[in-house]
Parts: C-alpha cells; structure tokens; sequence
C-alpha cells in the first residue's frame, strides 16, 4: 500500500506541475499583451512598457513561470487587477462558499444515486429500470442552467418555497447560509443523480451476469445474501472512482449554477475575473480547483485500492 | 456464427427499433434540417428588431412571441439552432480528428511518446472542462472562432483517449501483428488494420461529444463569455430572458425548451447507438418474456417417482431451447439420461452439442432466454422443473454441486476463499461460524491443499489456477451433495495440473454413493474419469455405453470418426480420418438423423430419425445402419516419415537465446538505484530446424514457447543469443529486417477469431502478403490467392467473404493459406489447433502434412498438446522455464530415456486406452515464477528423481546418444534407461 501511495503521489505533483503550466501559459502568454490588456487601448507606449517591465513580462516564459510558482506555492498569489485587492484572501473566502454548495451537493445525490442505481441494476430490464434508466439519461444532458431555472420557476416563484436566489453575506455560517444553499444544491444533485445513477446501475447490472453469482445461486444462498453479501461489495468499488470524478463535473456545474443563483462562490468569482481580464486571480482560481480535482482522484484512487482485494493483495 | 462488425444498415435498423433512440434520432433530424433550412424557414431575420411588436405572446404573426427587443422568437431559435449545432458540430469534429491521430499513434507506438503525450492530455482533463473553457476565453475573448478552438481544445485529450485503449485492445490481435510481419507501413497498418475496427468506439464517442459540445456552447453562451449578443445563441437568449421573465416568460421557456429537447434527443441517439453497435445482453421483450415463462411452466410436471428406481437423477426427454429473433432453437433435443449411484457418467460432445446448455439444464440455472421445453429432470424422486424456487434452494448446494469452468470468474474476487466454502456449511449444515471455518480448512485439505490455514484467509487471485479449482472442487463437496455436475472443470489448466486435479476427482468419486456427471470435449479424460460414457452430438445423444467397451469399439459412425479423428501418441505417421462438413448451426438442424449430412454410411432409410436402441453390453445408439458397419476403416494415405536426412539443410538455427522482458522499476527503486531486474522468458535454448521438416515444441505455462517464437519472428528482441536463417544472421526485430527475411518466415497463431482483419474478404487477406513480400502485381495476387485457397480445401466461392462468416476452422485455413502463399522457408505454428474441436483440428493436421510434404517449408510446431506434436513432428523439443530439458527426433523422445520431466507430461497426459499398468509419476507443487527463478536446475523444485544438493546447485550436463538424442540432467543415460518404463505401448 505504501507503494501505491508513493505512486501516485509522484502522479499528483506531476499532474499538478503540468497543469499549473498549461494554465499560466494560456492565460499569460495567449492574449499576447497583458500589460495593455491592464491598461487598456488608449494607454501609451512607455506607460506599457514600464509596466511590462514591471510585472516582468520581459523575461523568458519559463523564468515568469518559475518565479509565479514559487510566489504561489509560498502563499503570494499576487494581487488582483481588478481590485487590487490580495487574490488569496478573496479566493479563500469564495472558496469556503464554494465548499459548503459543494458538500451539500454531493451529500443529497450520493447516498440518494446509490440507492437507485442499485435498485435499477437489480431489475435489469424491468420497468422501473427502464423507466430510472431514460430519466436519468434525459436529465443528465441537461446544462445546469437549464434546471436552475426551472427550479427557480417551481419552486421558489411558483410555490415560493426557498429563496430565488442566495447572495449570501461574506463569512455567514453554514446553518445560517443553508436556506440559501437548498435550492441551488438541489440543481447539482440532479445532474449528479442521473450521472451517478447511470452508472451505478450499469455496474451492478454487469456484475449480476457474472459466473461468481452463479456459483453463489447454485450454493443454494438466499437472494438476499447473493445480492448483498456477493454482488455489491464488487459493485460499488467503482463507485469510488464514478463519486471522484463527479466531483470534477460538479466544479463545472458549480460554475454555472453560482451565476443563476447568484451566490458569492469561485465560480462567480472567476466571471468577474474574466469580465475585467483579470490574470492573477484567474490563475489562482483555476490552480486552486484543479488541486481539489485532484486530490479528491486521490483519494478516490487510494480508497479504491485500500477496498480492492485484487490490488491490496498482489 | 456471429458476424464481428455490423454493417451500418443494420445499425441504423436497430437504432430505429427502439422507441427511445428513435425518437432521439428524429429529434436531431429535425433540429439539424431546421438548422439548414433556417435562412429559408424564419420569416424574420435572427436580430432584426420590431420595437412596436416588444413583449408579445406567440400569435399568428410571431410563433413563439417576441422578446423584449421585439425580435421574433421563433426565428431566433431556429437561427440559433443553427449557430449551436454548426458550433458543436464542427467542433467535435475537429476534436475526434485530432484525438483519432493522437490515439492511434499513441496507442499503437507506445513508449516515451505515449507516455508524454498522456501525461500531457491527463492534466488538461485534470481541469474541468468548463473551467478550461472559460479559461481560455477568459484570455483569447469570447467569439465564435475562438469557441470553436476550445471546444476542439478540450475534448480531444478525451477523444485520444478512448482512441487509445481501443487501439491498444485491437494491436495485440493476431491480423494485426500478421501485418506487421508482413513488412506493412506504419500508415498502412493504421488506417487498414487498426482504424476500421477503432470506429464503432469512436462513432459513440463523437455523438457523446456532440452532445457535450452542445452543452457546453449553451452554458458559455448563458455565462456572456460565449457567442455574444445580438447573435442568436440559445444560451444568450435564456440569460437575457430571465430579466424578463415577468413580462415575456415565452423569450425564457422556448429556448429552454429547445435545448431541453436537442440534448435529451442526441443523449438518446447516443445511447441507442452505443447498445447498437454492442450488443452485449439481447435485450427480451416483455412479449418474449412471456412466452419463455410459459414454455418454462409447460414442461415441469408430476411430482411422481416413476422412472427406474435406484436412479440417482434421470433424464426424460428433455428438450431444452433458447428464444432468440422471435425463434425457438433447440441446443438439446430428446435427451433421456440417467445417473445412478456410485457412477460417473461421462458426457462428450464438441461445440456446439449442447452438453454446458445440458448441465445448466439440470442445475435449474439457464440464461435468461432459455427453458426446458419438454421432458422431466428427476432428482431424488422429484420433478425438478416444478419446484419451487424455495425448494430449489434447499437442494442447491446440499445435494447438487456444480463445479465450473474457469474458477476463476466463478470465484468472487472479493471473500476470502475461506469464506466462501465456509458459508455453504453454515447454510445448509447451520454450523456455527467456528465450527463453519473449521469445515471449510477440512475440506481444503481433502483436496490436497497444502497449509490449508493460509490459504483459508487468501483472495481467489492469489491462487493458481489449479488450487482454484480445487477451492471449487472443495465448495462443491462441502455438504456431500449426492450429485455432482463437472462442466469441463480442466480447461485451461497445464497437463500436469489437470492430471493432479483428475486423479483427486477420480479418488473422491470412486468411494460411496456419490454420483455425478462430467461434461469434457476431451475423450483422453473422459476414458480416465468415467463408467459409463455418453455422446452427445448437435444436441442429441447419439450412444451410450460403459466407457471401456465403448471407447474401444464405438458404434456409431459419429463416435467412430471422433475417436479416428484423434491424433494419438502411440499412432503417429498414419493420416487423421477426418470427417468431411461440419456441425450443423442451432438454426440448420437436418431433418431425419442429425448426422445424415456427415456421415459416410447414409442411406434413405437415415431420413427418418432414428430411435434410440438398446443394444447389448448395456449400450445404447440411435442409428439405423449400425449393424451393417463393418470395421473401422484403416487411414488412407500413409503420411512419408521414412528419414531422408540426406541433403536437407539446416534452415533455422537458434544458439543460446535468451529474452528478457525488464520489469519496470517504481519511483522509489529507482531513487534507491536497485538493478534492473527482468523476467528471463527465454533463458538459453539451441536448437536447428531442417529444411521441409517439423520441430515440435512442447511445454505448459511459462516456459517461454510462445515467446521464443515472437523471437524468431522478430516481435520480441533477443538480448543474447543468435538466430541463423540459412546461416545468416538475422536481425533481432522486425525493423531490421529486410522484405525478402521477412518473405521467409511467417506464423499461424492460436485464435482463429482474431488471427483476420474482420473488414477484409478472404481472399485479399491471403493475396496482401503476396503483394507486400512476393512483389506480385494486384490481378495476379489474386489469381494465386484463389489458387492457394483452393489447396486449403476453401472453393472460390470463398473468396469474397468476410472473415464473420466463416467457422473456426475455416479461418484457420484461411490464415495458413495466407501463410504459406509467399512460399516462406519457415511457418511457426503457435497452439493453431488448440482452440479447435477434434475433428477440425484433423482436418487441419492431414492439411499441414500435405502443404508440407508438397514443399511448404520448415515447420515449427509449437503446442501443450503431446498427441497434436507427435503426430505431426520429425523432432520434439521439451521447455520448461525457458530451457530446454530434452531434443530429439520424435520417436526417440517418446521412449526412454527421458528427462524426468518429459517422462511427467507423458505420464499426464491423458489419453485412451488402459493407463493401469502405465507407471503414474506426478508433479508436487506449482510452476515456479519465472521472476524467481531456481538454482541449478530449473526442474528441481518439483522433480520425483531429484538427486538433492548437486540440482539444487549446480545446472544439469547435456547427455547425448550418438543418434543426437540431447537431454539437460544429472542422472547419466543409462541409470535413466534402466529405471524408466516405457510409457507409452500397451493398446492404443
């Protein structure tokens, strides 16, 4: 197991090296001039090239690369274009907000997608597989935006149950904030549900046709065992994995669904920053959500390798 | 026979035939032919503004009202359909161009370029794809070209991806390195061999990606940084809407609509296109449903104990059939069998003869589209059929046992094996979990399972194949069932593994009233297991009988060809009679006696089904002619072994070769500078091959066979060692090779599925090497392909086939035609008939014997099987572990001396006649790892004659005769001579 953990630790840094490079060069080196992108068209020449000079852009790419990333990773992430403001602090307190969506999302659909693909794989082919399966697969194209706002329309207009939008305060609890939370929450869950559901359900219903539930049936063990002693335990190992990688889509998802609640999160954050072309904070928003991507693949990963017989014992 | 690609039509039917693609598809069409004919359907233009028209509810005049500019709604979206799909559209397209050359490159070089480049697209899908997206238009700006670039930007890496695995899964096929062989261009082999096959894949994944592309351009155009306004995008058009939702709700939910509507459609086209192009589980209609059900009910019946008594289990009549298309097919018809304690009866049959549907038949276990459509299944004075399915449970396990192919899927990967025997006892016997555990330790032992307390507590992985079947072999006897169903539990283990598996089978049935039913294609075991024998063809029993008297003298002209069809070690030299046709489909059943259309003694009177008869010595047969056939008719042709050495030159040969695969080192051993370790596959082996002879070579996993030949075919590089063709060195891969080496030296590999393109007629597969090695012009490749298909036995009407559509056997004469045709000095046979039942491999076997006494070549013969080898070898040489242990001409290595290992295999080998007398010398313990390898002598840790410290120490002397008879021991010839037995002799 120590192995495996060296591994993919190696993996991570890696990956992490790798992406914090791919995004500083599409956002520093793509639109050609960031010093006149700050100043704007009508600043002159010298103006532009003082500050070029100061912001360094004059050095080789992998020298503007190395001192960024040694700003960034001793905790300097620059200041904000547009604000001026420190981009730390205020990513950090986005973040936070971000977080706490984020978690009652995947808190709602996991247990819920489970539950439901595990019943549908169960009944392969009958009606309410059927049925689970198309609703899922209806669902789970549509954008974020689309769903908010038909939830928004429900249930907030309509039969005004929870607020239509959630411009939560800067440094409001959770308990406070979880009003505002629901709605939006909800949103995500939906997509996640259906993708979730989708392949729990596929799983399960590819271990039921393996020979093991075969052997199992013929020991003469009741359904209920074979179902739950036998088929799940290898069923839902992948379901590690399918929960980690949801977690990717549901940053996306998290993106759109901040701008249609209006709630004070990353996502809204990083609108603003593009709105003003505002490099440094662009940078630390997408470098601070690719870690999280990341490290939850890894745990993912070591879970799944801690849980999985044939990789723990080789 | 299943076709392996589906033509495109056919696709297309199958997507329409579900309701749910269909309507998807439908959806798409019409969105995309909105998105055409746009400039030609809106009645006003995608921006033009009527302020006076602001606001206003859909009418005559503005379909789906107007939004708060006055701009027609309705035109906006079809406008917007446009601008979304072409979007999207384009997109995706670039993004599958560009993943499908990355993939395939990727996929199929591998190395450091691979390696990099997923590294690379592994951390652009680290970010998530709208993160990406906004990203980079956050920096580019937002326009349309610059969202046409992202999109493309974003999901390629995934394209690449898919690419790449498929491409990996369709690069170890046997066409593929065929192609390779044949001195085929990197492009070539890409877009010929790799590309047709890459598609199915593919065309899921870029309808996923248009779906995804779709979305992603409206949720860009819903966030501003996408299109822009006033152009008409979808997106847009709901984010300028929701200010107005109050006065214009229609401007919000139309485009909502229309992206709810395209999205779900394309999901479902994708999805439907995805089981389509997979067919993996035949969906059964809820009416196909009803009808198995119901023909399920039909056949279960009384629950009266008439029947012989003292039977165990009887069979009557059963008839046992699968729904498929609309149409019942009959796998077993008519069977009666019975079981009586105390007997094993032996089921033989080829593929296809119903004998797995029959055991699944009894185990009350069938797939889901099958049922016993007639007669009784009695087990201990029941009905099987009709129980319920609580009473079913109870004799589950406790009194019928199943022990299956392949242990391994049969195991669950994730209980201990412990576990999993011991749960069978706490059910059925209500032990304690002690007492439970303590059982299950118990039997593993009485399946000769050393320190069985360890292996208790180990996952099913971890264990050999032949200690997995034991662990199946223990859960089956766990509660002392009285019936025990084998289902061909020895497939794919080694001989010496299975010899070892069949004696404990046999020492566990021999005692007590136990009586089981062992299903095998394999007579040799049979004739070792079994009391009574039953032949089962195309679903029908054809004879029955004690197993002595009927393997000795078979009735019926089935039996008789199977057993003449058999190469046997004690026979060699005479040619295999092969049976001319082959068994028929489920769905070409002849009429009358099922035989009829094979059998060489069919008269009128066969056109009548004939019944089953008793006959004396307690057989049975169901034919009408068999009292008028008289002997066993001698082989024809005698195939030419008379020892012509004189002239012959020495084609091929190998001196001290050794392959090594290095096994790659983890970040930390490679901090700690630890030496490269590597597994020595092929750790030292000399050998020569004659002109126009066969060298057979034989060993069971892991002794390098199958590797030393991709050496000699240049597919793996040797690290030490050299290998002369014609006494010239060759270069060690394939690079280095020139086309006229290339020309002389082709392979035939195992699987006969995999060794043609699957989009490639017969006949161009064999004319290509033809024109890549032989410089043939087109027109005359072909001439000669047909002229070398027609010496295979394949008429030309063959010619234009896909390889879908030809039977196992056909394809293997496909590729050794395709072998053969550029006239190579040398064809390596890699296991070419181990995947074939009986009779074809006889045909197969007369067929290379002919091709090579009328001047195909050199042969190297590379197979587990002993009988196949004889038969068809001048010499034999014998791996284990990646050295030689003895090389010899044929005769002389199946006679004493031999290299204690030699003298195990033969002893293993289970073959007919009486083996009483024959001298039983089995192996202890496993194959060693090849990673791990022994001192001195490789054969030490498992040898019945080891001598002690000096094989453990020091590697054996080679011992020659003067005939040139090698063997690698330390035991001299004569002390060997004199205290072997012959082991082969006796009948045959």
């Amino acid at each position: 197991m120590g192995r495996i953990l060296l591994r993919r630790l190696g993996f991570l840094f890696l990956t992490l090296l790798l992406t914090s490079a791919l995004i500083f060069s599409a956002t520093q080196f793509l639109p050609g001039d960031v010093a006149r992108v700050i100043l704007g068209r009508e600043a002159g020449e010298e103006a532009v090239a003082a500050l070029r000079g100061e912001l360094g852009l004059d050095r080789p790419a992998i020298v503007q690369y190395g001192t960024w990333l040694g700003r960034f990773v001793r905790g300097d992430w620059g200041k904000s274009f547009g604000t001026g403001l420190p981009v730390r602090s205020l990513v950090v307190e986005r973040l936070r907000n971000s977080l706490m969506l984020a978690v009652v999302a995947l808190v709602l659909a996991v247990p819920f997608s489970i539950l439901l693909g595990v019943w549908a794989g169960l009944r392969e082919h009958g009606i309410a597989d059927s049925a689970i399966s198309l609703a899922s697969l209806a669902v789970v194209g549509l954008p974020e935006f689309v769903t908010g706002v038909l939830l928004i329309e429900l249930l907030a207009h309509r039969w005004d149950l929870l607020p239509a939008s959630s411009p939560i305060a800067p440094g409001t609890g959770f308990w406070e904030a979880l009003p505002s939370l629901i709605l939006p929450a909800l949103t995500a869950t939906l997509v996640l549900l259906a993708y979730v559901a989708r392949l729990t359900r596929a799983e399960v219903a590819e271990q039921m046709r393996r020979p093991y539930v075969r052997t199992a049936v013929l020991k003469g063990l009741p359904r209920r065992t074979v179902v739950f002693k036998h088929v799940l335990r290898n069923a839902l190992l992948p379901t590690i994995t399918v929960v980690a990688i949801s977690f990717g889509w549901l940053i996306g998802g998290i993106i759109v669904i901040e701008n249609v609640f209006n709630y004070p999160g990353l996502g809204r954050l990083l609108l603003f920053a593009i709105d003003r072309r505002d490099v440094p904070l662009m940078q630390a928003i997408a470098i601070v959500v690719v870690i999280g991507v990341v490290l939850a693949n890894l745990i993912a990963d070591l879970l799944y390798a801690a849980v999985n017989p044939r990789i723990r014992y080789r | 026979m299943k076709p392996h690609r589906r033509p495109t039509s056919r696709v297309l039917r199958d997507l329409y035939r579900k309701p749910a693609s269909a309507f998807g598809a439908t959806v798409v069409l019409l969105f995309v032919l909105l998105a055409i004919l746009a400039p030609w359907i809106a009645p006003y233009g995608p921006t033009e503004q009527i302020y006076t028209d602001a606001r206003q509810p859909p009418s005559a005049t503005h379909w789906f009202g107007t939004d708060h500019l006055g701009r027609d709604v309705f035109s906006r979206i079809v406008h917007g359909a446009r601008s979304i799909l072409s979007l999207a559209g384009l997109g995706a397209l670039l993004a599958v161009g560009a993943g499908t050359v990355f993939g395939l490159l990727s996929g199929y070089l591998g190395g450091w370029f691979d390696e990099l480049l997923m590294r690379v697209f592994d951390s652009v899908l680290a970010i998530p794809a709208l993160l990406l997206a906004l990203v980079l238009l956050g920096t580019v700006g937002p326009s349309r070209a610059s969202v046409l670039a992202v999109i493309a930007v974003v999901y390629t890496p995934i394209v690449a991806r898919v690419v790449r695995s498929e491409t990996l899964a369709i690069k170890s096929q046997g066409f593929v390195e065929t192609a390779r062989l044949q001195g085929e261009r990197l492009p070539r082999i890409l877009l010929r061999e790799i590309l047709p096959s890459v598609l199915p894949a593919l065309s899921v994944e870029a309808a996923l990606r248009f779906s995804y592309g779709i979305f992603l351009v409206a949720s860009l155009g819903f966030l501003g940084v996408g299109v822009q306004p006033p152009s008409p995008d979808w997106g847009l058009m709901v984010k300028e809407a929701r200010t107005y939702i109050r006065l214009a709700p229609w401007s919000l939910y139309f485009p909502v609509g229309a992206i709810s509507l395209l999205v779900i459609g394309v999901n479902l086209t994708a999805d439907g296109l995805k089981r389509a192009l997979r067919p993996s589980t035949e969906e059964l209609s809820p009416r196909a449903r009803r009808r198995i059900l119901r023909a399920r009910k039909t056949a279960g019946g009384a629950n009266n104990a008439d029947g012989s008594e003292g039977a165990l289990a009887s069979l009557d009549g059963v008839t046992v059939s699968y729904y498929q298309d609309g149409e019942w097919l009959d796998a077993v018809r008519d069977v009666s069998l019975e079981i009586l304690p105390g007997e094993t009866l032996g089921l033989v049959g080829e593929s296809g003869s119903g004998k797995s549907t029959l055991a699944l038949a009894v185990a009350q276990y069938l797939a889901a589209n099958g049922a016993v459509r007639a007669g009784r299944i009695r087990f201990g004075g029941r009905d099987l059929l009709g129980l319920s399915p609580r009473d079913l449970r109870e004799i589950r396990g406790a009194q019928i046992g199943l022990v299956p192919q392949n242990p391994l899927a049969s195991l669950n990967p994730s209980i201990r094996v412990g576990e999993q025997i011991a749960e069978i006892v706490r059910r059925h016997a209500g032990a304690s979990i002690g007492a439970a555990r303590a059982s299950a330790i118990e039997l593993l032992r009485r399946v000769r399972i050393a320190d069985p307390e360890r292996v208790a507590r180990r996952y099913p992985h971890q264990l050999s194949g032949g200690m997995q079947q034991r662990v199946m072999i223990a859960m089956g006897l766990s509660t002392s069932p009285r019936l025990l169903l084998f289902d061909e539990p020895t497939t794919g283990l080694d001989v010496t593994t299975e010899a070892a598996i069949l004696d404990l089978v046999f020492d566990l049935l021999g005692s007590g009233d136990r009586g089981s039913l062992y299903i095998t294609h394999d007579l040799g075991v049979v004739s070792r297991v079994a009391t009574r024998v039953a032949v089962l063809y195309a679903g029908e029993l054809v004879e029955t009988g004690p197993t002595d008297g009927l393997l000795r003298a078979p009735r019926h002209p089935y039996t008789r060809g199977l057993l003449a069809s058999l190469p046997k070690l004690e026979r060699r030299g005479t040619a295999l009679t092969s049976m001319s046709g082959s068994i028929p489909a489920l769905d070409a059943i002849p009429t009358g006696c099922v035989f009829r259309p094979r059998c060489p003694w069919a008269a009128e009177v066969c056109e009548e089904r004939p019944p089953i008869e008793a006959i004396e010595g307690d057989r049975t047969i169901r034919c009408h002619r068999w009292t008028e056939i008289g002997a066993p008719q001698e082989a024809q042709r005698t195939v030419d072994t008379a020892a012509e050495d004189r002239g012959r030159r020495v084609v091929v040969r190998a001196e001290d070769v050794e392959t090594a695969f290095p096994i790659p080192r983890s970040l930390v051993e490679l901090l700690q500078r630890k030496a490269r370790l590597a597994v020595r596959a092929v750790d030292g082996v000399t050998l020569s091959i004659d002109e126009g002879r066969t060298l057979g070579l034989v060993g069971e996993s892991g002794c390098g066979k199958t590797t030393l030949a991709r050496t000699i075919l240049g597919l793996d590089a040797l690290r030490a060692g050299s290998i002369r063709l014609d006494g010239e060195n060759l270069p060690p891969t394939l690079r280095g090779r020139k086309r006229g080496t290339l020309r002389r030296i082709q392979a035939v590999a195992q699987d006969p599925d995999q060794a043609l393109n699957p989009h490639v007629s017969v006949a161009a597969a064999v004319a290509r090497p033809l024109i890549t090695l032989a410089g043939f012009r087109r027109s005359e490749a072909r001439a000669e392909a047909l002229r070398m298909l027609e010496r295979v036995g394949l008429s030309a009407s063959y010619a234009s086939r896909l390889p879908g559509q030809l039977s196992g056997g056909e394809k293997q004469r496909v590729a050794i035609a395709r072998a053969v045709a550029a006239g190579p000095d040398l064809v390596l046979f890699d296991e070419a008939t181990s995947s074939l039942d009986v009779s074809v491999q006889a045909r197969i076997l007369n067929l290379l014997a002919e091709l090579q006494s009328g001047g195909a070549g050199a042969y190297l013969f590379i197979t587990h099987d002993l009988a196949v080898v004889s038969h068809l070898s001048d010499g034999i040489g014998v791996l284990y572990l990646g050295r030689l242990m003895e090389i010899g001409s044929t005769d002389e290595v199946l006679a004493p001396p031999y290299h204690p290992y030699t003298e195990a295999l033969l002893s293993a080998f289970p073959s007919l006649g009486r083996t009483e007398g024959r001298a039983r010398v089995r192996l202890e313990g496993e194959i060693p790892s090849p990673i791990d390898r022994p001192s001195g002598c490789p054969f030490h840790t498992r040898c019945p004659r080891t001598l002690g410290a000096v094989c453990v120490e020091r590697e054996p002397p080679w011992r020659l005769t003067e005939t040139g008879h090698a063997i690698t021991c330390h035991i001299p010839l004569e002390e060997l001579r004199r205290i072997q037995a012959p082991l082969l002799g006796g009948d045959a």
